[in-house]
């Protein structure tokens, strides 16, 4: 092997050290991305009720959602002022709902109705004003009304035997922690829960004027 | 009875129980080929095959009597002795027989011998051939080729949902008559009770629609009630029953059909009860769910024991 040869393979040599690192460098680069992703949805811890209607619910709601392009709220990692909650109307076949977030100091909501009450459906969403008392005042309403503290009410005695009628699903997304409970029927029970669900859905019919909104 | 008459009504296919010397089955066939779902045979423990060693148990849906004898299938009664059928062996061939009915037993009889060797009668005036085979009785049942929901039932001594809808259809299509014309839920519990081997139904009253801020929808809102009222009313009668299955109506919406699975509330009712087995009748027919989960007529699980899927709690 002559001096030559000697260069040239040292020249190879560091040109596939060279690619090597560069390699190495966009896996590790890559790796770190998955990581942050990783860390990101680990971040969220959540809280679902290993209830019955749960995964029947979903099952339906998400079909809805994916369709009209809403997120799905227990995947969403927010930043950490921001909240979101979703306030939904279970009518047998037919789900409406009313959407609230905050992004940075920004409050938005939309109304959500359903266009059919049987299957396949799908979901109409409109802008809702301001409420009337502000958001800062209707949130705090809702939130000494219990929307993010209420125990699934499959986990409590407050649950009428019924068959049908009207559930009220609540998904809260709020602090990295993701919620969700039902209570069914609560117009035929007599516990606090109840009537808690129900003064939340006052508050949010008479602050977004959403009568006008399901006529 | 001629071949030409039962063989097209059962469509039966005779499978033979061959039993050894001492009367035990010596299992020559493999049931899971006509019944993937094959679950042991009859409840109760009791042996797989009807018809051997066990008509003692009433249950077993072969309740009929012969000559005062509980018998194997209520089908085959006394007129039916000297049904013909069609023995099916594994090479393909088949042999047409004629069988009787005896102390409850289907049972057939091959004489010795059955060449065609010569006969001889010899000076002492003795018959003599050259069959060796000595004549025997062979004990049989039958599998039907396209079983119905109660020939399932009754093979595997248990009320399926597929049989009960069978059961119930002419009530269960009432109250969905009485449905369609009055736009309101309509139902029933049904219950097993052990002593009588019946299912009681108690019909429950027809339901209204349940209203909030936005809409109006059906709903069976006296259930609760009504169903603790019915275990009250086997109580003080001193009935022992298990709670079986509920069977409640989704009205149309209009003019569409709404679909045949369980809304939150009929899962948590479902959930409350013990996984009770759920059916739904709409304007698409009968579905049913277990688990909160919807299944059909012709999932597995129609054909499956009740109590099984009942037991099947998540």
């Amino acid at each position: 092997m002559n001096k030559r040869t000697l260069e040239l393979f040292a020249l190879l040599l560091g040109v596939v050290a060279m690619f090597g690192c560069v390699l190495r460098g966009n896996n590790v680069a890559q790796s770190e991305s998955v990581s942050k992703n990783a860390q990101a949805a680990q971040g969220l811890s959540l809280e679902i009720p290993d209830a019955a209607w749960e995964p029947v619910f979903f099952e339906d709601l998400n079909d809805r959602t994916k369709r009209a392009g809403i997120s799905n709220l227990r995947q969403t990692v927010l930043a950490d002022d921001d909240l979101e909650v979703r306030f939904w109307f279970d009518h047998f076949e037919q789900i409406d709902g009313v959407i609230i977030r905050r992004s940075g100091q920004e409050w938005s909501a939309i109304s959500i109705r359903d266009r059919e009450q049987h299957q396949p459906s799908s979901l109409e969403q409109e802008s809702l004003r301001v409420p009337k008392s502000g958001w800062e005042a209707t949130w705090k309403k809702l939130t000494s009304a219990g929307i993010l503290t209420l125990a699934d009410g499959s986990k409590t005695k407050c649950k009428p035997d019924v068959l049908d009628g009207i559930g009220y699903v609540i998904e809260t997304n709020f602090n990295r922690k993701y919620r969700t409970y039902r209570y069914g029927n609560p117009q035929r029970a007599d516990c606090d829960e109840a009537k808690r669900i129900l003064s939340m859905e006052t508050i949010l019919f008479e602050e977004f004027d959403l009568a006008n909104h399901y006529k | 009875m001629s071949s030409e008459r039962v063989l097209p009504r059962f469509s039966g296919v005779g499978y033979w129980l061959e039993l050894d010397p001492w009367g035990a089955e010596v299992y020559s066939w493999d049931p899971y080929l006509d019944d993937p779902q094959f679950s042991g045979g009859r409840g109760e423990g009791g042996p797989v095959f009807p018809g051997v060693g066990d008509i003692s148990m009433p249950s077993t849906g072969c309740s009929g009597l012969l000559d005062g004898v509980l018998t194997l299938c209520d089908f085959f009664d006394r007129n039916k002795n000297g049904i013909g059928v069609e023995r099916h062996y594994r090479d393909g061939t088949t042999e047409r027989l004629s069988i009787d009915v005896f102390l409850g037993i289907i049972r057939v009889w091959h004489p010795g011998g059955r060449g065609n060797s010569s006969m001889e009668i010899d000076d002492n005036d003795v018959v003599r051939t050259n069959n060796n085979d000595a004549a025997y009785w062979e004990i049989t049942y039958f599998i039907l080729q396209n079983p119905t929901p109660m020939d399932i039932a009754r093979r595997k001594n248990c009320a399926t949902p597929n049989s009960i809808i069978e059961q119930f259809r002419s009530d269960f299509d009432a109250q969905w008559k009485r449905t369609t014309a009055s736009g309101e839920e309509n139902g029933s519990l049904l219950f097993y009770e052990r002593a009588t081997n019946s299912y009681p139904k108690v019909t429950l009253s027809e339901g209204r629609h349940l209203t909030d801020r936005i809409t109006s929808v059906p709903a069976m809102p006296e259930i609760g009630p009504e169903t603790r009222q019915a275990f009250s009313g086997f109580a003080k009668a001193g009935r022992d029953v298990s709670f079986l299955a509920f069977f409640h109506t989704h009205p149309n919406s209009g003019a569409d059909t709404r679909s045949g699975n369980p809304s939150g509330d009929d899962t948590q009712y479902q959930y409350d009860h013990r996984n009770v087995l759920g059916i739904i009748r709409t304007g698409k027919g009968y579905s049913f769910f277990s688990n909160g989960r919807t299944f059909r007529s012709d999932d597995a699980r129609a054909s499956e024991c009740i109590w099984i899927l009942n037991n099947q709690r998540n």
